[in-house]
């Protein structure tokens, strides 16, 4: 009974120490991420998409659940707590996340860069607004200013979302044809965030020469709040490739 | 539709930024207005506090005083005059904690500003509230008390409490400052209907007045003088007069005593110096309450020992075996001091008018009565 109790001491100890460990590499690489050579799992937000989306669409669906959950605890914490220091240090944790994970996967992204300054961007947005509510708030100032303020805010986001549209939009996104069905082709297109478009297979007009297997440049059409959505194939580009050509890297899949 | 994933557009999101600070800033406002509701219902209560408190500082005061005044004349008459202690402290010590040359009088029992103030800590602290100061000991050192005579027939206390300070639970300060927030409390006792402690002091009981005024109770330019050929209400009257503190004639000066001299018994020289401050607080006072014409604040009342006019009083002399002097003044307070104090009290005086040849007054006292020394 004694060695047995001594042994389970022991592996507790182990266990202590192994958790220790994995929290202090967990904190480091949080703090100091580096570029990841494997695909990321998310176990979580992996299994709220289908299977037939790519690692592309993983991250991308990850980094708005985060957001979205980010924006609903924080809501939480200004509501529940009078001090400005709980959402600030609930922000500055998430906004360490996000940038772990903009360093460690944005690689496996097809176009990095419009994700990483959309994230950023509303992310740094969000966080001081509420940060700077909860700091008026304890001013308690009158109402007007608390509408002023979120009037303020309102101008900052849609400044911000001018800039985006003005650096990253395009009109047009890539895809690849799956099927050819008389006059019209089945095209598979990734989750574009420059074009607006959700991810998925579309059913677009064909056109002469297109053949399963081709990536096409799609016409996509703008509607106001919601994604755009693919109008007809602009150019065809004769590609051996199963993958897309926005795909930079062979590895993503 | 086919469902494409879960991703949502870029453009909810961003629209999702401001809607959710707009739901927070709602509920902020909403919040600071139901909070704003319940301060302005905790101030009210404070203020109900303050006011209420003060209210009933005055309502203490008042009882307090009017306690004080019998307790002090009931005593005088048992005990006989005060000799050492002079009478607004005696009042003053009595209203406080209801002791008298340190020891306790039955009658102030629960009439004290002591207990009121034990009473208002218990009070608050059952709201929930506490005051500093939080004992007695320091509270009458932010208690600041006078009593003194008003006019001839009335006497008055003032009293502030400096510096209180109330928090509620959590400490927050509710009121800081003086109550009454400005001035102070003024409490009123007239002595008239009371008896005067002097006479039944000074003559072992044997004879007693009730302090009432005459039919000109300040004899005066305004309300008119006696008539030296009719003194027949002054000396059957047995009432008082009020006149001015100090009555000059020629080279003659005399001090009338105040309605707390009434209650001491010592040398004249001690005597003067009292009446003098007595004099100078009822001044201020009346200045303070906004009467702007001096009122008079010496009350005296005539003793005519004669058979005819007043036997019980001749008996009295007889029983405590008193001889007069054949120029006694009829002034009680002066007539009784040279009788057991002798000196500079012995102010002779001369018959007023062949009526009643044992009515004796001085000059000073005859001018102030009747505007003429007959």
């Amino acid at each position: 009974m004694l060695v047995n109790f001594g042994d389970f001491l022991y592996s507790l100890g182990e266990r202590v120490e192994r958790l220790i460990k994995s929290f202090v590499e967990v904190i480091l690489l949080i703090l100091k991420p580096e570029s990841s050579k494997k695909p990321p799992s998310f176990k979580l937000t992996s299994k709220l998409i289908q299977k037939r989306f790519t690692v592309h669409e993983l991250i991308s669906l990850h980094l708005q659940i985060v957001f979205l959950a980010y924006l609903l605890l924080a809501f939480g914490l200004v509501v529940l707590t009078r001090s400005p220091l709980f959402v600030g240090v609930f922000s500055v944790i998430y906004l360490l996340y996000l940038r772990y994970i903009l360093v460690r996967y944005s690689k496996f992204l097809l176009d990095p860069e419009p994700y990483r300054m959309f994230y950023s961007g509303v992310s740094i947005i969000s966080s001081l607004s509420f940060v700077g509510y909860t700091v008026i708030r304890d001013m308690k100032l009158s109402p007007y200013l608390y509408y002023s303020y979120l009037g303020l805010v309102v101008i900052v986001v849609i400044a911000f979302w001018m800039y985006f549209k003005r650096t990253f939009k395009r009109d047009y996104t890539f895809g690849v044809i799956k099927d050819v069905k008389d006059d019209i082709v089945q095209v598979f297109i990734h989750d574009d965030i420059s074009a607006n478009v959700k991810p998925g297979y579309y059913w677009l007009p064909s056109v002469g020469d297109a053949k399963p297997g081709m990536v096409v440049k799609i016409l996509v059409e703008d509607r106001p709040f919601r994604s755009a959505k693919p109008v007809r194939i602009l150019e065809v580009y004769f590609s051996q490739s199963s993958q897309s050509s926005t795909e930079p890297k062979k590895d993503t899949e | 539709m086919r469902r494409r994933g879960f991703l949502i557009n870029t453009a909810v999101i961003i629209i999702l930024i401001p809607l959710i600070l707009l739901a927070a800033v709602y509920e902020g406002v909403a919040s600071g207005i139901t909070s704003a509701q319940s301060q302005n219902i905790l101030l009210s209560r404070d203020t109900f506090a303050i006011s209420t408190i003060k209210k009933d500082f005055q309502n203490a005061l008042d009882l307090s005083l009017k306690r004080a005044y019998l307790t002090l004349t009931d005593y005088v008459i048992e005990n006989g005059l005060l000799i050492s202690e002079n009478a607004s402290y005696a009042l003053k010590t009595l209203i406080l904690t209801g002791t008298l040359g340190g020891v306790p009088q039955k009658d102030m029992a629960n009439v004290t500003l002591k207990v009121w103030f034990d009473n208002l800590v218990n009070y608050l602290s059952s709201q929930g509230l506490r005051i500093y100061p939080s004992n007695f000991s320091v509270f009458e050192s932010h208690l600041q008390l006078t009593v003194a005579p008003l006019d001839s027939f009335h006497i008055v206390a003032i009293a502030k409490i400096t510096n209180v300070t109330i928090r509620d639970s959590s400490g927050r300060v509710m009121f800081s400052g003086d109550i009454p927030e400005s001035g102070m409390v003024y409490s009123i006792v007239s002595a008239t209907g009371f008896e005067d402690p002097l006479l039944p002091a000074s003559l072992n009981g044997l004879y007693t007045r009730v302090i009432q005024p005459c039919a000109i109770p300040y004899p005066g330019d305004t309300y008119g003088y006696y008539n030296i050929n009719n003194v027949t209400s002054l000396v059957f009257g047995w009432c008082y007069i009020g006149v001015n503190a100090t009555g000059q004639y020629g080279t003659q000066t005399v001090y009338y005593p105040t309605i707390l001299n009434r209650f001491e018994r010592v040398p004249y020289a001690t005597y003067v110096t009292r009446q003098q401050a007595y004099v100078t607080m009822a001044i201020r006072i009346q200045r303070e309450l906004g009467i702007n014409s001096t009122l008079p604040v010496g009350l005296i009342t005539f003793l005519v020992p004669s058979d005819a006019t007043d036997p019980a009083l001749v008996g009295a002399f007889t029983s405590l075996r008193i001889s007069l002097p054949s120029d006694y003044n009829s002034i009680a307070f002066y007539l009784l001091n040279c009788v057991y104090e002798g000196g500079s009290y012995c102010v002779p005086g001369e018959t007023v008018n062949s009526e009643y040849p044992a009515f004796h007054l001085d000059n000073v006292t005859k001018v102030l009565v009747f505007n003429t020394t007959g």
